[in-house]
């Protein structure tokens, strides 16, 4: 015990607070999820990203970089060149993911830290948003904002405005692909650490929905539509699709928006069915 | 304070929890009393919106609870029964985290919070990590979670439950001194008789979900000032069963010891026409002081009669 008496005392001249719950939630599920393993991830993810700020450089200022493309006058980095960049970081988004988002909801159902949360002012959506943002966060570190990066590289080292004016556009497909991405993603690792009994088997389980039909689909080729049952095709196609590339499956993107949009609304019905301040056995 | 409850029912399914409940909890320091599975914590729990209302309603500070729940839990703390933590979180970081989310600044919190770590007694363990806490430390965290935005009223839901004596001991002179701060009102939810009866000044007793009895401590225990400690000699069965007969409340030992209420009109004569008419030896007749102990079973006791 303190040597001096404590007293309780009412709270004195201390001001109200303007931030929102949902901001305090996300805040603090991210400092609690920037763990050694994270931080090693963010460092394995920042060679690609070193790796294309080289090729930039070397396509605005050297003159071997055009000949890499082994086509004359063909631009080497184009709208399809942040698309490629965003594709090549969806193996440590999905680790990213299980890092920052398998915990989540499961280890607050595991401590019964629901009831705290919810018997202060904040509601359902607070909480969402707030774990939301965790995702949001460790997801953008790893797609959006190393691609922004690369973008903002590729005008300040550019000769002339010729960049700029072909590929205005990128950023805000940029904002929409990623967006896209890490909604889908983050709606699914959020439903599947609501459902799981442990942070453990939402991390397997979700390894399993974003890679298994994926593997399928590359082991039997030959069905047509076996692209649509796979989240990571999917979102390549629209990826393809918001970058003006050619579509890489025969399939029309908007179907493969429905599959994301259906991916996302089914998520929210599990978190919502699952993310109550009492679970109530009847 | 003012909470007012009024046909307040709360169901699990097809099982009621609390049953229209008519209810005005008093300023100052109320014990809800009630057995396990009486109702307490679905009481709380509804009036904090953590359970959906089947029926009635329900006003905090004026306000209803369905319409401005998020305004009313700005006012309210709560220490739930259950070992509720946030993981991977310290103790002061746990209890700045609610502070902030009760509404305060991060600053305010967090001097707060350390404040009211030692004011529970955990300055010294503040740092560590809330899962490695004792259950006591739980229990001692929890109410720092509780108070630190400074309330106008306090639910507590079995906040001596689990914890060895010293401590409870301790839980509870920290909850009576809280409970004596003008501007905080504290509502104490438990089965165990003595912690109301030392904390509170006001008791609500249901059972069954049902409103018992409620009342002021004083009140209600003098309420049954017709209470005599009987020590007979012959068929006490016998004499127990008249008692009955005649509205009488009877506790015995199953030998020879009873504890007889009169009904409200009925004087200690009753008693020695017992003895007279069943033929038994009055060896002892004392007027008997009444415990909230004695007070609760003779509700629950009047309640059980009336269901039949």
């Amino acid at each position: 015990m303190p040597i001096y008496e404590q007293v309780y005392k009412s709270r004195q001249g201390m001001t109200a607070a303007t931030v929102p719950a949902w901001w305090i939630i996300g805040r603090t599920g991210i400092r609690l999820s920037w763990k050694k393993s994270m931080v090693l991830l963010l460092l394995v993810s920042s060679i690609p990203l070193l790796f294309r700020a080289v090729q930039v450089y070397m396509a605005t200022k050297l003159d071997v970089a055009v000949d890499l493309t082994g086509e004359a006058g063909a631009p080497l980095i184009d709208a399809g060149y942040f698309l490629g960049f965003i594709g090549g970081q969806m193996f440590l988004l999905i680790m990213a993911m299980i890092l920052a988002g398998a915990g989540l909801v499961v280890n607050d159902r595991k401590f019964k830290a629901l009831p705290l949360y919810f018997s202060k002012p904040l509601d359902f959506r607070d909480y969402v948003s707030g774990k939301f943002m965790v995702i949001y966060f460790y997801g953008s570190l790893l797609t959006l904002i190393p691609s922004m990066l690369l973008f903002l590289i590729m005008v300040l080292t550019s000769r002339d405005l010729a960049f700029l004016k072909s590929c205005y556009w990128v950023p805000f497909a940029l904002i929409i692909f990623t967006s896209v991405i890490l909604v889908t993603m983050g709606a699914v690792i959020l439903a599947v650490s609501s459902a799981a009994r442990g942070a453990r088997s939402a991390s397997i389980f979700f390894f399993v929905a974003m890679t298994i039909p994926d593997l399928f689909r590359r082991v039997i080729p030959g069905v047509p539509g076996i692209g649509l049952f796979s989240i990571t095709a999917d979102l390549q196609q629209v990826g393809a699709f918001v970058f003006k590339r050619e579509l890489p499956f025969e399939f029309p993107a908007y179907w493969s928006a429905g599959v994301l949009a259906a991916v996302i609304i089914i998520s929210y019905v599990v978190i919502r069915k699952r993310v109550k301040p009492e679970e109530v056995v009847t | 304070m003012s909470v007012v409850l009024k046909d307040f029912t709360v169901k699990y399914g097809e099982v009621t929890a609390v049953d229209h409940l008519d209810v005005t909890f008093q300023p100052g320091s109320t014990g809800l009393l009630g057995a396990n599975g009486a109702g307490k914590s679905s009481l709380i729990k509804g009036l904090l919106g953590l359970v959906p209302l089947a029926g009635g309603t329900a006003t905090l500070f004026g306000m209803d609870i369905c319409a401005e729940n998020k305004e009313i839990r700005k006012s309210i703390g709560y220490m739930p029964e259950d070992d509720c933590l946030i993981p991977g979180l310290s103790g002061i970081g746990m209890v700045q985290y609610a502070g902030e989310l009760s509404g305060m600044t991060g600053g305010d919190a967090m001097q707060r919070g350390h404040e009211m770590l030692f004011l529970v007694g955990l300055g010294e363990a503040r740092y560590r990590k809330v899962e490695t806490y004792s259950r006591g430390m739980k229990q001692r965290v929890k109410l720092a979670q509780a108070i630190v935005h400074d309330p106008r009223l306090l639910f507590l839901d079995e906040p001596t439950s689990g914890m060895d004596p010293g401590g409870r001991l301790d839980m509870l002179d920290l909850i009576q001194h809280i409970s004596l701060s003008e501007k905080m009102s504290v509502v104490l939810a438990t089965h165990i008789l003595a912690d109301v009866e030392r904390i509170c000044k006001n008791v609500v007793i249901i059972h069954g979900g049902r409103l018992a009895t409620q009342g002021g401590m004083d009140e209600l225990k003098g309420g049954y000032t017709d209470a005599f400690k009987v020590r007979v000699e012959g068929d006490g069965e016998a004499f127990r069963e008249w008692l009955k007969a005649r509205g009488c409340l009877v506790e015995s030992d199953g030998r020879s010891h009873f504890d007889v209420t009169l009904p409200a009109a009925a004087t200690s004569d009753l008693l020695l026409e017992a003895s007279r008419s069943t033929g038994v030896q009055l060896r002892k007749m004392i007027p008997s002081i009444q415990t909230l102990e004695d007070v609760f079973v003779k509700t629950i006791e009047k309640d059980k009669d009336a269901d039949i």
